[in-house]
């Protein structure tokens, strides 16, 4: 099956497995599911954080606020990291 | 100052008792009683102290974990500790309130086993009728919104439906499949025999099993756990001994898998006498196997070593008589001759699945 890209103007939530939590130990953002831990770094901390239901474009421009870094740059890189998040069943994707 | 890995997962054995009676299980065949459980108060704590040391995930397991009536106040103990809690379920008298409450509660995720694609096998494998009980839970799973994780023991006498069994996963809305050839541990030891596949079974499924992850990617994900005994590598059992994850069983002996109390000769400690961090950092059970130091050849210089962790001790104590040997799932292992016989054994067995069925050797559960 081929799954479809994902666009800029799609939704990405994290899906209803998926638990954030804060790891004591690392000092990181531990994202969690059915026998499955991710001890999340820097950048891939801001993209889950943002899995909230807004656009794709616009966790891009949140993104590029804060890390003042122009968006062309940042789209492909946010994209991919869904894109596995999805892979991995983590992430739930409404147009 | 201990230099012990951290430990990511917690197995929390809750009881031994249980409604099926799987000829497959990876139980050992001394089971525990009712009455040398632990309490709920016991549980609580090594769940907190889990927690503490910091293990994210726990799993509750047994035996049939819902035959104890506090697993909904453990589910919410483990959720305010800020555990991710699975429960691992035969699915046998689960019933749509009760999942609800432990929903409720804080429960993040549930594991059904299945035994077969339809329910006559099915429930022959389980020694009871469960097959509808489980196919309606799974929907009550799905129906609150929970993730569901379906897990099949494959062996002889069900891998013929393996397509069938993926089907009925992707049919009941699985979030994730566990096709796992069965471990020679506990009563599947004693069922060797009868459960062993033949190389050509373990060929067709291997392909079986790669194209539906293939055609399932992004939908429905699928661990499939290789047949060791028909290998040349032995798996990375548990990731290495003591190195990420531990169990409690039900009488709150501390293991670093759910198998080892098995291994003869080895004294594993209790919750009841010692904190949890004491016991994975700093005995001398969880302290025997670990790292590379205790390896004999050929692992010792192996380059292999630091990936397979020279495979599992239980296993190796299982054929060899001695836990500390290589184990014979490797081609290398100086005993691969034991384990090359029973597989050689099981395949010459001409009869039919029929009259090997009446042949396995049921699972005696302990009294409730």
């Amino acid at each position: 099956m081929t799954v479809a890209a994902i666009r800029l103007q799609d939704r990405p939530r994290l899906s209803s497995k998926a638990r954030l939590r804060p790891d004591g130990p690392s000092g990181k953002l531990a994202l969690l599911s059915p026998e499955n831990i991710m001890l999340l770094n820097a950048t891939g901390a801001a993209i889950v954080e943002l899995c909230d239901g807004r656009s794709v474009a616009e966790m891009v421009s949140a993104l590029a606020l804060r890390f003042s870094a122009p968006p062309e740059r940042l789209q492909a890189e946010v994209i991919g990291y869904l894109a596995r998040l999805r892979e991995k069943g983590l992430l739930e994707v409404a147009a | 100052m201990s230099t012990a890995p951290r430990s990511f997962a917690l197995l929390a054995e809750l009881t031994h008792r249980c409604p099926l009676r799987c000829p497959y299980c990876s139980n050992g065949l001394q089971l525990t009683g009712k009455s040398s459980e632990l309490s709920t108060a016991e549980w609580s704590r090594t769940l907190r102290e889990a927690a503490a040391m910091g293990v994210l995930h726990v799993f509750f397991s047994g035996g049939e974990p819902l035959l104890r009536a506090d697993l909904g106040e453990l589910v919410q103990v483990a959720r305010q500790a800020g555990l991710y809690s699975n429960l691992i379920t035969s699915a046998y008298g689960l019933n749509r309130q009760r999942l609800a409450d432990l929903k409720k509660r804080g429960l993040d995720s549930v594991q059904i086993s299945i035994q077969a694609a339809e329910a006559a096998l099915a429930d022959t494998i389980a020694g009871t009728e469960a097959h509808a009980r489980k196919l309606a839970a799974a929907g009550w799973v799905r129906e609150l919104g929970l993730p569901l994780t379906v897990n099949v023991v494959l062996h002889r006498e069900n891998l013929a439906q393996l397509e069938a069994l993926i089907a009925l996963a992707e049919r009941l809305g699985a979030q994730r499949l566990e096709l796992a050839n069965v471990q020679f541990y506990g009563w599947a030891f004693a069922n060797r025999q009868l459960l062993l596949p033949t190389a050509e079974q373990v060929k067709w499924a291997d392909g079986v099993a790669a194209a539906a992850r293939e055609r399932l990617k992004g939908t429905m994900e699928i661990l499939y756990v290789l047949p060791d005994y028909h290998g040349d590598r032995p798996k990375p059992c548990m990731q290495g001994w003591g190195a990420r994850q531990l169990t409690v069983d039900p009488e709150g002996r501390v293991l670093p898998c759910p198998t080892a109390g098995a291994i003869p000769g080895m004294r594993f400690e209790s919750i009841r006498d010692k904190p949890l961090d004491w016991i994975w950092a700093e005995s001398e059970a969880f302290n025997r196997f670990r790292g590379t130091g205790w390896m004999p050849e050929p692992c010792k210089s192996c380059d292999q070593r630091t990936i397979d962790h020279g495979g599992c001790r239980c296993q190796a104590a299982l054929l060899t008589g001695d836990p500390a040997r290589t184990d014979p799932a490797c081609a290398l292992s100086p005993d691969r001759e034991v384990l090359v016989k029973l597989v050689r054994e099981a395949a010459a067995d001409p009869e039919p699945t029929e009259s090997r069925l009446h042949a396995l050797r049921y699972r005696v559960n302990p009294a409730s």
